[in-house]
């Protein structure tokens, strides 16, 4: 008689983000990253929103995915700043709790500096097919905030250009010119289980 | 009667388009969060302030009698927590505080001395939840209502209403 085929555990995954607009990009870009890297290891996701939520309490919330069965857990957040001091403060701020109550090893934090949209901003491709339009030299990144930018290059930035412009992001482009996307994307993989491919020259994790 | 929701939605979207300055702001904030209460029939009441007390609003839903107090500003401090567990403490044994906070980051150990101690009588309303209470979908009463069935589950008070909709609605 055949033995039935073992399936590995299917793994939870949880990602903590700050409102709609990060919760709609980080799960597009989380299940292309699972297409491309682990297509045999579905996991389950779940994102929930922080809304606001004090930095100091986010362990609370893991505690109480864990009670679900959810294994490994990102917390992504806005810094709004690109001092590294803030950031620093800002990661400490979620991270000591989650030491305190033993759970930092189960939990990747990653900030985006200063926001979500510089990760879309990496990727000029999706940009142009999202805008429908190439145009003429680099994309500014310098000049303003990220959202007046992609506000500028896309006609808007609502949820209707976030989610048009999802459909071309490609982790790749963004990996190689990102580094907290890429300590995302290989965070992302080695929970999965995958080996985390080396795609840029930045290997240092954002904070882990 | 009070102003209806849509007309308290554009207050509250053009009070935080516009810079009016601390004290206005907060006069500003406290009015539109007492014509929300009144318009969902939850009976708010300003209270007199008695000296060294900021209390803003009381108001009850014919069962439970609140306690809210509106900050605008930039910190949550240890001691502003404090000392709204202790106007909270001199009222009414189980009299619940709302402690609403818009534009403020926490200090640390703002959010361990909320649950120090004693049991857990305060809850954060966030800005995201009071936008969630002036949506045309939503109301005060449900935001409150799912914020005290969570914090009676699990014994956190500072859970947003969209962070508690995103995990019960979790496998």
């Amino acid at each position: 008689m055949r033995k039935p085929v073992k399936h590995p555990a299917q793994r939870k995954i949880a990602f903590f983000v700050d409102g709609d607009k990060e919760k709609l990009l980080v799960e597009a870009l989380a299940r292309k990253v699972i297409e491309r890297h682990c297509p045999t290891r579905e996991p389950i996701l779940a994102t929930i929103r922080l809304a606001g939520t004090p930095r100091e309490g986010l362990y609370s919330l893991v505690e109480v995915m864990l009670t679900k069965d959810y294994q490994r857990f990102f917390i992504l957040f806005n810094t709004g700043s690109t001092s590294r001091r803030r950031i620093s403060l800002m990661a400490g701020e979620i991270h000591e709790p989650l030491v305190r109550v033993r759970l930092e090893d189960k939990v990747s934090l990653i900030p985006l500096v200063p926001s979500i949209e510089t990760w879309v901003l990496a990727d000029e491709e999706a940009l142009t097919r999202a805008a429908g339009k190439r145009w003429t030299g680099e994309v500014p990144q310098e000049r303003s905030r990220p959202e007046d930018i992609l506000r500028e290059l896309l006609g808007g930035w609502g949820p209707r250009e976030q989610k048009r412009v999802a459909r071309y992001l490609d982790p790749e482009r963004i990996r190689a010119r990102d580094k907290s996307f890429d300590a995302f994307a290989r965070a992302l993989q080695l929970a999965l289980g995958a080996r985390a491919s080396p795609s840029s020259e930045a290997q240092e994790p954002a904070f882990t | 009667m009070g102003r209806g929701k849509a007309a308290l939605r554009r207050e509250y979207e053009a009070l935080k388009r516009g810079q009016p300055e601390g004290q206005a702001r907060g006069r500003r904030l406290e009015a539109l969060v007492y014509g929300l209460l009144e318009s969902e029939s939850l009976h708010p009441r300003r209270n007199s302030r008695p000296p060294g007390e900021e209390i803003d609003i009381s108001f009850t839903d014919g069962h439970r009698h609140f306690l809210l107090e509106a900050r605008w500003r930039a910190r949550v401090s240890v001691g502003d927590v404090f000392a709204f567990r202790g106007k909270l403490e001199g009222k009414l044994a189980g009299t619940l505080g709302v402690f609403l906070y818009l534009g403020a980051e926490f200090s640390t150990g703002a959010i361990r001395a909320l649950t120090w101690g004693k049991g857990i009588n305060i809850l954060l309303f966030s800005e995201h939840d009071l936008d969630d209470a002036l949506s045309p979908a939503r109301s005060f009463r449900e935001v409150l209502e799912l914020k005290l069935r969570y914090a009676v589950s699990y014994g956190q008070c500072h859970t947003t209403y969209r962070s508690i909709r995103d995990i019960w609605g979790q496998p």
